[in-house]
């Protein structure tokens, strides 16, 4: 389900930030950044499962913390980009839709992000940083939100992945088990020779 | 306390000879008045001649008594020798005061001689009583040199970005020194200063808002960039401290109000 991008309010209320009568706290300035947000959002929905597989990499101790942080920036500064471009073209913006439920999907995005950028943010010396398990158990609790919200997306690679762990697990324990066994058959029957 | 111009003159009055202290500078009013008294001062000769310091007539003036002609000095050639010392002094003062990169902003230097950028608050009627300036810190900005290719100034090649962020701060900032040039500390602190204060034509909103887990109290400027969609965020500490400055995207500055202008605020902040 999507629906079009509001042009015409759009420029409106451009008009009303170039005549500058607004402040920062007034609705029409929220309402302005609303606009502009959910173009960035658009582009970064249209790859979400980029977005789950890397969080997943991530949960999964494929990928280390800081090499997320650094690879959800990049990909966030790419989108960012793109809808910096895409904001100037009022062409292409006149056609561009926006998904029903970008809303949640902002939202769940926006937790990981604000994680990842104010992650290296620092204070004064006194202060203790956040630890990388803090840091994994938010984005962690973010990420089950995330496939609640989007169960369709969400994981499959990683189920598939633990699939695989858990069955390999299986085997090496079958195979550990089978060779315990057979040494205890062997100590048995040297033991009945002995007797 | 010295206090220079943006171009590396000095400013605010008049140089205060003697006084190489950089301590001690604060921003609150009724200090800053007294420091920047405009009123010109009569620098303490020391000169070369020495004709004033012994003189006996400066001690007839001390004890506010009308000098012996006599003892008093007319040779001109020691007024002449005595207006070159104080220019020497003046060009002294002037050149230590001087920066390796332009600036906009009036400084004060630091302990370790850095300077300390004051710009001044936008944020006049919210922000704590008596505050005019906000300060932006050397140490502060070289630990966070991590924006600074975001705020367009370049970090060279070998530095490790990765491995900087990874340090605590005192480690960020000994790193900094070590493999960035002061040009380039001062360059991005001068970015840091730029995002806080106002330029004509261009959008710069204060606002008060929160940081750390804490909620501690904290002032913001929101600074529109030139061709783009994107914001610099720019978070100042009560104390008129500048914390951090980069630039966010509509979709970051929308979180951002969205949670009242909290931000870090997952962060172990005390």
């Amino acid at each position: 389900m999507t629906k079009h991008f509001n042009l015409l309010r759009y420029k409106e209320l451009l008009q009303l930030e170039e005549s500058g009568k607004y402040s920062l706290l007034d609705e029409t300035f929220l309402e302005l950044l609303t606009y502009q947000a959910s173009i960035g959002c658009q582009i970064s929905y249209n790859q979400k499962e980029n977005y789950f597989s890397l969080i997943e990499k991530y949960l999964s101790r494929v990928m280390t913390p800081s090499e997320f942080r650094l690879k959800f920036s990049e990909i966030e500064k790419q989108d960012s980009r793109t809808a910096d471009i895409i904001l100037e073209d009022f062409q292409e913006l006149e056609v561009f839709m926006l998904a029903n439920d970008l809303k949640e999907f902002f939202d769940l995005k926006s937790e990981i992000s604000t994680l990842c950028f104010g992650y290296y943010e620092v204070w004064d010396g006194t202060i203790e940083p956040m630890s990388e398990s803090e840091f994994y158990n938010l984005v962690n609790n973010s990420y089950l939100q995330f496939q609640k919200a989007f169960p369709v997306l969400s994981s499959q690679n990683l189920t598939y992945e633990n699939l695989i762990y858990r069955l390999f697990k299986i085997l090496t324990l079958s195979i550990g088990l089978g060779i315990l066994l057979n040494l205890i058959r062997l100590l048995r029957i040297r033991n009945i020779d002995e007797f | 306390m010295r206090i220079c111009g943006g171009d590396g003159f000095v400013t605010g009055g008049f140089p205060s000879y003697g006084h190489d202290s950089h301590e001690g500078v604060t921003d609150r009013g009724a200090d800053r008045g007294e420091n920047l008294d405009p009123k010109p001062r009569l620098p303490a000769r020391t000169g070369a001649s020495g004709n004033f310091k012994s003189s006996s007539s400066s001690s007839s003036l001390q004890a506010n008594k009308i000098p012996d002609p006599s003892e008093c000095n007319f040779d001109p050639k020691s007024w002449v020798d005595d207006a070159e010392d104080s220019c020497q002094d003046f060009e002294e003062s002037e050149s230590s005061c001087k920066l390796p990169v332009p600036i906009n902003f009036e400084y004060v230097k630091d302990s370790n001689g850095n300077p300390t950028l004051l710009v001044p608050n936008i944020d006049s009627t919210l922000t704590v009583k008596g505050r005019s300036l906000n300060r932006v810190e050397y140490d502060q900005t070289a630990s966070h040199l991590y924006h600074a290719l975001e705020m367009g100034i370049q970090l060279p090649k070998s530095f490790d970005l990765e491995k900087y962020k990874s340090m605590p701060k005192p480690e960020k900032i000994k790193y900094a020194k070590e493999n960035v040039t002061r040009e380039t500390i001062i360059s991005f602190q001068n970015a840091c200063a730029m995002a806080i204060s106002p330029t004509f034509g261009i959008k710069t909103l204060p606002v008060r808002g929160f940081a750390g887990i804490g909620k501690e109290n904290v002032g913001m400027v929101i600074k529109n960039i030139p061709n783009s969609k994107n914001r610099y965020l720019s978070v100042i500490r009560n104390d008129g401290t500048h914390i951090s400055s980069y630039p966010v995207n509509p979709e970051k500055l929308l979180k951002i109000a969205q949670d009242r202008f909290w931000v870090w605020k997952d962060r172990n902040f005390n």
